[in-house]
């Protein structure tokens, strides 16, 4: 009993111990992301801050929006995406130099952008017919059992949610709100991962396919969906809108 | 009108006075460049195959079930179906679980038994998606039908969790003889057997 008790007291603080160490990692990120969001720029010579504030008021609970319809890209955007169009258009950031960094600049922005949102609600509405068209494709790729494992993500993660998987216990993220958590920080792979990070993830894991012939093969195994592709989107929106009503707190910390 | 208000902003947002190049950006790429088009994901993820279609639906019907099961009932014919237990073992163990038992390299990514069903009683990490397998000869399940329920699960249980390793390519005929062999051989571990 003594001992049982002292593993719990072990375990519960290494999580904390866990947590503290991502949580300080993710600030660093956001400050990055900050420090971006000041001082970065490209032909235009505009900063993010010159159009939305220093601090960044006219986003605040932009986030908890997102993904929406955004009239100027004529598409829905996820927050990754609408970064990267602020960092194209009105930044007018060169290609070239985008090309490598992308993502490096992509993912801390997006991290300062969502965490000015905390504490609001998701609220993620379905009101353009885009909005709604999106929604559908995003339900439809959940539950689509795809590659040549057959999973879905509704498999793992509505029917099976809670069942030992290896050594991992599959989660319910709707249930757990877990989209209301994101970016947050992976301190096994010691990186902030963004909604869309996190679904490619899962792709990439567990479902397998091989674009060329579309069915499998192990010497040509693409692992990943492009970044920014109209089905990741759409996931993110269906997530997003079931998880309407959670309160945004990131960075979140995973494993 | 959001775009109105949004060409407002832009006219406000005056460039102020040039600012410096913002240079501490890591040198290399941490991720590899894309290589798959929009167009391929889309062709890949979204499989010409009638049985995954019908198991997407949100209400697995009687109608759906059994017709995927109709449409899941081509196997090859060979000449045996018990194959070589050791190899099986090498297919359903992951390289990190059989370096765990057996301290040398070896096991593959192939099966991924473990992902959802225990087995040998040595490895722990092991699933409860689908049954146990321990002890499985003692079920008296014939190899013929057994090979059956590897190569292509739907036959039987029609969108099962199971992926259809056969069917797929994920295992050949061959490899799923060797799976047989390592559930029903009096030797291999799975049956108590002591390697
Ligand atoms: C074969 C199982 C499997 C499939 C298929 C799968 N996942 Fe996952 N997913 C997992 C496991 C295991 C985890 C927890 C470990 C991790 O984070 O990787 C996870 C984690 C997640 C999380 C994070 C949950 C949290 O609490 O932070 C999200 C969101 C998610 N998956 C979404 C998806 C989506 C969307 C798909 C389909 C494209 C999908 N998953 C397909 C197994 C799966
Ligand atoms: C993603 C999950 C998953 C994986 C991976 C998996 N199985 Fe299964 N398996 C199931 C489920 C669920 C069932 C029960 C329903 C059914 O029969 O399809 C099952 C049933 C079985 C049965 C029938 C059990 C009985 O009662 O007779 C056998 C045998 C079996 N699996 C062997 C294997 C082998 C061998 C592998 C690896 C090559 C494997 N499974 C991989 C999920 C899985």
């Amino acid at each position: 009993m003594l001992l049982l008790l002292l593993l719990l007291t072990a375990l519960s603080f290494s999580q904390e111990a866990l947590t503290r160490v991502g949580l300080q990692s993710a600030r660093v990120v956001l400050e990055r992301g900050k420090e971006y969001y000041l001082k970065l720029t490209g032909g235009s010579k505009l900063t993010c801050a010159d159009c939305h504030g220093p601090d960044g008021e006219s986003l605040k609970g932009a986030y908890a929006r997102m993904p929406r319809f955004y009239t100027d890209l004529g598409r829905v955007a996820d927050a990754d995406l609408r970064v990267l169009s602020c960092l194209r258009q009105y930044l007018r950031l060169e290609d070239e130099r985008l090309k490598s960094r992308e993502r490096e600049l992509v993912v801390p922005l997006v991290g300062f952008v969502a965490s000015l949102s905390n504490g609001e609600l998701v609220f993620v509405e379905l009101r353009h017919p885009e909005e709604k068209r999106l929604y559908e494709l995003g339900r439809t790729v959940w539950y689509r059992r795809s590659g040549a494992t057959d999973f879905s993500c509704a498999l793992c993660h509505e029917r099976l949610a809670g069942k030992q998987f290896f050594a991992e216990v599959l989660p319910a993220p709707i249930p757990d709100r877990a989209p209301a958590r994101y970016p947050a920080y992976s301190v096994k792979r010691d990186e902030l991962l963004t909604l869309e990070d996190k679904l490619r993830d899962c792709f990439e894991r567990y479902l397998l396919y091989d674009p060329k012939k579309g069915r499998f093969s192990f010497e040509s195994r693409v692992r990943k969906p492009p970044y920014y592709v109209e089905e990741l989107i759409a996931l993110e929106l269906f997530l997003m809108h079931s998880v309407n009503g959670s309160t945004l707190s990131v960075p979140g910390v995973i494993k | 009108m959001r775009l109105l208000l949004l060409l407002i902003l832009l006219l406000a947002c005056q460039p102020k006075k040039p600012k410096e190049e913002y240079a501490t950006f890591p040198q290399f790429l941490k991720r590899p460049q894309e290589t798959v088009t929009p167009e391929l994901f889309r062709r890949a993820f979204f499989l010409d195959d009638e049985a995954q279609k019908l198991c997407s639906s949100e209400a697995l019907t009687e109608d759906i079930l059994k017709r995927v099961k109709e449409l899941s009932s081509n196997f090859p014919k060979l000449d045996g179906y018990l194959g070589d237990w050791r190899k099986g073992e090498q297919l359903a163990l992951t390289p990190e679980l059989y370096k765990r038992l057996y301290g040398k390299p070896g096991g593959s990514k192939k099966g991924l038994c473990y992902a959802c069903h225990c087995a040998d009683p040595r490895v722990d990490e092991c699933g409860d998606v689908g049954p146990s397998l321990y002890r499985y000869a003692e079920k008296g399940v014939k190899p013929e039908e057994l090979f059956k329920r590897i190569y292509n699960p739907w036959a039987f249980s029609p969108c099962s969790a199971m992926p259809r390793f056969g069917h797929h390519g994920l295992l050949t005929a061959e490899e799923v003889t060797h799976l047989v062999a390592y559930l029903l051989s009096p030797e291999s571990p799975v049956n108590g057997g002591k390697p």
